[in-house]
């Protein structure tokens, strides 16, 4: 098991790693190929960040809630929540979903909003589902998506299947009606969930010490009659192996537990906002010196196991991936207007056929029609 | 054929599921043992067990929250909120997500569930055990809004509403839970959904309305009758979506229109009915449509009784509108 | 390919942004992604990427320069052949139309009327440009169908010249030219129905030509010319003519009644209503066209004040191949108009008398070279308009009339008699006057020109107006017999049919022979409001009597 490491700015955290990314505990019984693993994966999801920024300051896509910074936090609980288990998220857990099963494709699609979007362009951009890894579509509403987990986990343990639903939201959730109603019943249920929270200091432009007045938020656990653990989220090894342990408990029916990751946002809350205006560079300055990727770059490094070579040729191969998807993206055919009306409800009822012919009428005169666009049959 | 009371046959209803499908399930406050404060759920612990009808923390957040993510999951909630004066807590669950899920996940997730609730006055509750909250989501696409009035219709309509692939908010008239009996079918059986109902046939003038109005439109179309109007009263039913060819259809038959619900006037629901008709119907109509409404104000204890529409204030406007 | 890139909205919702540093140079090659300049936006300072790989060509915002979001910034040459530009984001959505759409007002002169661009070039001399707006050539109509077009664009023509022929609810008329000029716009086509006070055509008057006359239409340019009082005489004339129109006192009535109005072709302002304020109510509207009418109108003819829109279909099919729609307006509905309040108004019963005509044949025979002398085509209707004139002073109550408001009976001393007429566009029936002071060869003058006229659609409406009676011949297109619809509010119409020889016995002082004979029936239908049965029948056995003897006919 981790450590519990005391450090300057007073947070008590489980980590395998120091900052510097020496091993401060016993690792996990892994081969070298394990421990790159993670790293690569780390190092992919920069690259996707990296580059959605990029298309989203050229004007490609709308809008981007940055990852940068909480690698970590996403590749270890990737390799810790099993394929058949849930990942229950918010706005900053899409590249967990790309290590667990959501296609590029339908990652940037998704980031495009276009024809090719699972989800028809009906939610903006960066807000990622993905069926056959059970990752479910989320809201724009801060919390809500917790108590739906704990549902989804109540189900589960009444119908008899073995899975584990995993919720992650962030450190401004824990004060919103979702994470006290999601963390009351699961407790009272002894659903088999993982709450995670990815406590990245900052609710857009909120700091933690004005979001909560408890000493952490691993301990608002104790209150619902549940452990809570607080560990390291930029330490992939760390947040791999606390993860694993309380979502084998859950589904062991050991109930439910809080699991709070400590990292950092590096970017601002979007592609919308700046930081600079709210927060103090020496933050920023002592969390980028805590950067998960070169910290288990010196972590691979010492143990003999990195290659820079093949991370960098890695990591153009990735561009290139990324790229070539883009450009497949960018040529998606135009949204079929009818989407206008379908999914409201399992059938388009006679009054949205209405809405819709009648809207067709003037998208047709307008010669903003295509084919398949054509009017509903009344 | 057994006579039951309303919330006798939403009991049935409720065992006739939960017999029939073991994905349904029942919970809410006070839904298990006791039955809930209506006895709605009466006897379905004990013969279901403590998995499928159970008792929830305080939260209507949380039940509503947790109802989504079991619709996700391949079960059929029915989530009950003791008053639908305490559903506000629950508005964001059931407008942001049960009623969005479907459409913001491009059809790959849906919300399959029940909500149901009474409302409307008329058992001294005040202003927090008496609301008429239809038209808050009848404002809310992907929603279904369902209200029945009598006690075979409130066993085939929520029957419906839990087989419905979509969100079903079931707004169950507690005037008329224990004030109305009839024969109910045994059995399951359902009643669709965005159907009207023909309570009464006339020709002069037609009563639209729903739940606990039903009967007082049916007792003004009565006195109506002495006075030699001959009134004809529809049970809407389902509110949303509403059976707007039906509406049309018998106010172009009768030209005179009066719509009616205990809910406050301003956009209530009876707006829509009357925009309605102004927009697909209003070469048909002798008379302007009247509604009969409660008041634009919270709502009351010690004056209920006129606070509520009653016979006379629609009698009073069957009048207006015959005599325009 | 050149690819111009717009500053996006990179907020959410932002309008501009400052332009802080180029990070390249015009000239410069950059790479997909590869930063190109810092922008700063309210709500943070961001590096924008190049979409493509390619080479800037051109740099189109200074630094510290502000930019709206969606303007080009810089212009870049991209590379390959095959690429495609970057999609557009809503926000920089085609620019180019759009500017373009911006430069086309400003471009086009502020005063408006004189500049419109179809107008030729102003003839030497200063004519001027008229807006001829289609008149109101009935009393009350509301539109006009353009029947044809008797001039071309371009056609100069003469004051007075008919330029178009017009078909509205009461007749088809040609319009003529106002003044003398040049048409240089034909703004309808053939087969379009235009409403009433919309321009049809638009013509370049010739100089010196004279003013517009009174009822004339819009002007063109010049609006300045000196004179103020004419124009306000004229925009006073227009306000006039539009409210009549429109029918100036708005009847209160609840929309039902509108539609039933409409639908039966009942002028609601003469519908008296039973709501309160003297509301009409839909009820109201249909007693009235079940009877309820002091309408003067004959069958065929127009009701003042028609309403303006033909009811709109009970279900909206499109046309297939097995059908063919047309609108249900003009002559064809109001003859339906006439023919429902008729039989709805007036309980009609109906005696049929068959008639040995034998002597009225071999007469008209004989007076057939006299009316040929004098260019006068003798048919039998003359000898039969005249034998009515003479049966209808032995039986007044036929040529009658109930005036529903007063509730009198209106009896006339006069004949004038409707004629049915089978036109192209339907039954017309225009009314000959004063019969009973005509003779044969007088009626049968008038009848010619008039039928000549009917049937090319040059009737004038005040010639369809007022019968007291009508007759309604069908015996020349066949059938033995027909129970004819009053042309209401007559009381009274008379059906005229075939001829036919047949074998007959004659009573001749030396006993019964079979000779060939003539015969025709004569059917006609009466308002048993009115009228009764008994004087119906004897009406009609005066007329056998009038016309088995034509002698008598000049008693």
């Amino acid at each position: 098991m981790a450590t519990k490491d005391a450090k300057p700015d007073g947070q008590i955290r489980e980590r395998y790693l120091d900052w510097e990314g020496a091993p401060v505990a016993t690792l996990p019984s892994a081969g070298p190929e394990w421990f790159v693993e993670l790293y690569s994966a780390m190092r992919y999801l920069r690259c996707v960040d990296e580059r959605m920024l990029k298309l989203q300051r050229a004007g490609r896509v709308g809008f981007v809630g940055s990852m940068l910074g909480l690698e970590a936090t996403l590749v270890g609980a990737a390799k810790a929540i099993r394929v058949d288990d849930w990942l229950w998220s918010g706005l900053r857990e899409g590249g967990a979903a790309l290590l667990r099963g959501l296609p590029l494709s339908e990652y940037i699609a998704q980031m495009y909003c276009n024809s090719f979007d699972t989800a028809k362009g009906r939610q903006m951009c960066n807000h990622f589902q993905h069926k056959g890894s059970h990752y479910p579509s989320w809201s724009s509403v801060i919390g809500t998506q917790i108590p739906h987990g704990v549902g989804a986990a109540y189900a589960a343990k009444l119908r008899g299947i073995p899975e584990v639903h995993t919720i992650f939201f962030g450190d401004g959730a824990t004060s919103s009606n979702g994470f006290h109603s999601g963390m009351n019943f699961a407790a009272v249920w002894n659903a088999p969930c993982v709450f995670v929270c990815v406590n990245n200091g900052w609710a857009i432009s909120v700091p933690s010490r004005a979001q909560t007045a408890s000493g952490s938020y691993a301990e608002k656990a104790i209150a619902y009659g549940m452990p809570g653990h607080q560990v390291d989220g930029n330490d992939p090894i760390a947040v791999h192996a606390a993860l694993t342990t309380l979502i084998e408990r859950a589904r062991a029916g050991g109930g439910p537990a809080l699991l709070e990751l400590v990292t950092y946002r590096m970017m601002g809350h979007s592609s919308s906002d700046d930081p600079t205006k709210y927060r103090d560079p020496k933050e920023v300055e002592l969390w980028m010196g805590r950067d998960p990727l070169p910290r288990f770059a010196r972590f691979l490094d010492a143990k003999g196991w990195l290659d820079p070579k093949a991370a960098e040729r890695l990591e153009r191969e990735h561009n290139q991936t990324i790229d070539a998807q883009i450009h497949v993206q960018e040529a998606a055919a135009p949204m079929p207007l009818r989407s206008l009306v379908e999914d409201v409800y399992a059938d388009v009822p006679l009054h949205l056929r209405k809405q819709y012919n009648e809207f067709h009428r003037i998208a047709e005169r307008l010669g903003e029609a295509q084919q398949g666009d054509g009017a509903f049959p009344l | 054929m057994p006579t039951l009371t309303l919330v006798q046959a939403v009991n049935d209803a409720l065992k006739t599921a939960m017999r029939r499908d073991k994905s349904v399930l029942v919970f809410g406050q006070d839904v298990g043992p006791k039955g809930g404060v209506f006895l709605a759920t009466e006897g379905l612990t004990n013969e279901f067990g403590k998995e499928r009808c159970f008792d929830t923390p305080l939260s209507e957040d949380g039940i509503v929250g947790a109802a989504i993510g079991m619709a996700i999951n391949g079960l059929r909630p029915v989530a009950e909120i003791q008053f639908q004066d305490f559903i506000f807590p629950a508005f964001d669950q059931i407008v942001s997500e049960a009623a969005k899920l479907r459409y913001r996940s491009g059809g790959q997730y849906t919300a399959p569930m029940v909500i149901r609730t009474p409302y409307g006055g008329g058992i001294r509750g005040g202003l927090y055990h008496s609301q008429s909250g239809e038209a808050y989501f009848c404002h809310t696409p992907g929603l279904k809004v369902v209200v029945p009035s009598t006690p075979a219709d409130a066993k085939g309509l929520l029957l419906a509403s839990i087989a419905d692939p979509d969100p079903v908010l079931f707004l169950e008239p507690k005037a008329l839970y224990r004030s109305i009996k009839e024969e109910v079918p045994e059995g399951h059986y359902t009643v669709d959904l965005g159907v009207l109902r023909g309570v009464r046939d006339g020709s002069d003038c037609v009563v639209f309305c729903y739940g606990a109005m039903v009967p007082v439109a049916v007792k003004a179309a009565e006195q109506a009758a002495e006075l030699g109007h001959s009134v004809r009263v529809i049970d809407l039913r389902t509110l949303l979506p509403l059976d707007e060819e039906g509406v049309l259809e018998h106010a172009k038959q009768v030209g005179r229109v009066v719509v009616l619900h205990e809910a406050p006037r301003f956009c209530g629901f009876g707006a829509e009915i009357s925009a309605m008709i102004a927009e697909h119907a209003i070469e048909y109509m002798d008379a302007p449509v009247v509604r009969v409404t409660g008041f634009d104000t919270p709502f009351p204890n010690t004056l209920e009784h006129h606070y509520l529409p009653d016979a006379r204030r629609v009698l009073d406007a069957i009048e207006r509108v015959m005599a325009y | 390919m050149a690819l111009d890139f717009k500053l996006p909205d990179i907020g959410e919702g932002i309008a501009e942004g400052e332009i802080v540093k180029w990070l390249v140079a015009e000239g410069d090659t950059v790479a997909e992604h590869q930063s190109v300049v810092e922008v700063m936006t309210d709500k943070a300072t961001v590096e924008i990427p190049a979409p493509k790989a390619g080479r800037i060509t051109s740099i189109k915002a200074k630094e510290g320069e502000v930019v709206p979001v969606g303007s080009v910034i810089w212009v870049m040459q991209t590379e390959g052949s095959g690429a495609t530009p970057a999609p557009a984001k809503d926000s920089g959505a085609k620019p180019a139309p759009k500017a373009a759409q911006k430069a086309a007002p400003a471009a086009a002169p502020a005063k408006a009327a004189s500049a419109a661009p179809k107008v030729a070039a102003k003839p030497a001399g200063g004519g001027e440009r008229l807006e001829f707006k289609l008149p109101d050539i009935g009393e009350g109509i509301a539109e006009g169908e353009i029947v044809k077009w008797l001039v071309e664009s371009g056609a100069t023509v003469e004051e007075h010249q008919a330029i178009v022929e017009v078909m509205t609810d009461k007749a088809t008329v040609e319009v003529p030219a106002p003044r003398a000029g040049t048409v240089v716009e034909l703004r309808a086509k053939e087969g379009e129905v235009v409403p009433v006070g919309s321009v049809i055509f638009v013509m370049q008057t010739a100089s010196g030509a004279a003013a517009l006359p009174a009822h004339g239409s819009g002007h063109g340019g010049g609006a300045s010319e000196a004179k103020p009082a004419a124009e306000k005489a004229a925009a006073k004339e227009d306000a006039a003519q539009r409210n009549g129109t429109a029918n100036n006192t708005k009847v209160l009535a609840v929309p039902s009644a509108r539609r039933v109005a409409r639908e039966l072709g009942v002028d609601l302002a003469r519908v008296s209503g039973s709501g309160p304020n003297g509301v009409v109510r839909r009820a109201d509207v249909e007693s009235f066209a079940r009877g309820g009418s002091r309408s003067a109108a004959p069958a065929g003819a127009a009701s003042e004040r028609a309403p303006a829109r033909a009811p709109a279909p009970a279900l909206a099919l499109a046309p297939t191949e097995r059908e063919t729609r047309k609108p249900f307006r003009g002559v064809r509905r109001k003859i339906s108009e006439a023919m429902v309040r008729s039989k709805f108004t007036a309980p009609h019963f109906t005696v049929v008398e068959e008639l040995d005509v034998t002597d009225l044949v071999r007469l008209r025979e004989q007076g057939k070279s006299v009316a040929a002398e004098q260019g006068v085509k003798l048919t039998y209707m003359p000898f039969i308009m005249k034998a009515c004139a003479l049966a209808l002073a032995k039986f007044p109550q036929l040529g009658s009339a109930l005036d529903e408001e007063s509730q009198e009976v209106v009896t006339y001393n006069y004949v004038d008699l409707g004629i049915a007429m089978d036109t192209e566009n339907g039954l017309i029936v225009p009314v000959i006057r004063d019969v009973q002071t005509k003779g044969l060869l007088q009626l049968g003058a008038e009848l010619s020109e008039l039928a000549e006229r009917t049937r090319a659609g040059k009737v004038r409406s005040e010639e369809l107006r007022g019968s007291t009676f009508s007759i309604t011949n069908a015996g020349n297109i066949g059938g033995i017999l027909a129970t004819p619809i009053i042309n209401f509010p007559n009381v009274a119409i008379l059906g005229v049919h075939r001829m036919v020889k047949r074998p007959g016995v004659v009573e001749t002082p030396e006993g019964d022979v079979i000779e060939v004979r003539q015969y025709m029936n004569l059917s006609i239908s009466v308002d048993h409001r009115l009228v009764d049965g008994a004087d119906g029948v004897r009406f009609l056995v005066h007329l056998k009597r009038l016309l088995e003897n034509p002698g008598l006919l000049s008693f």
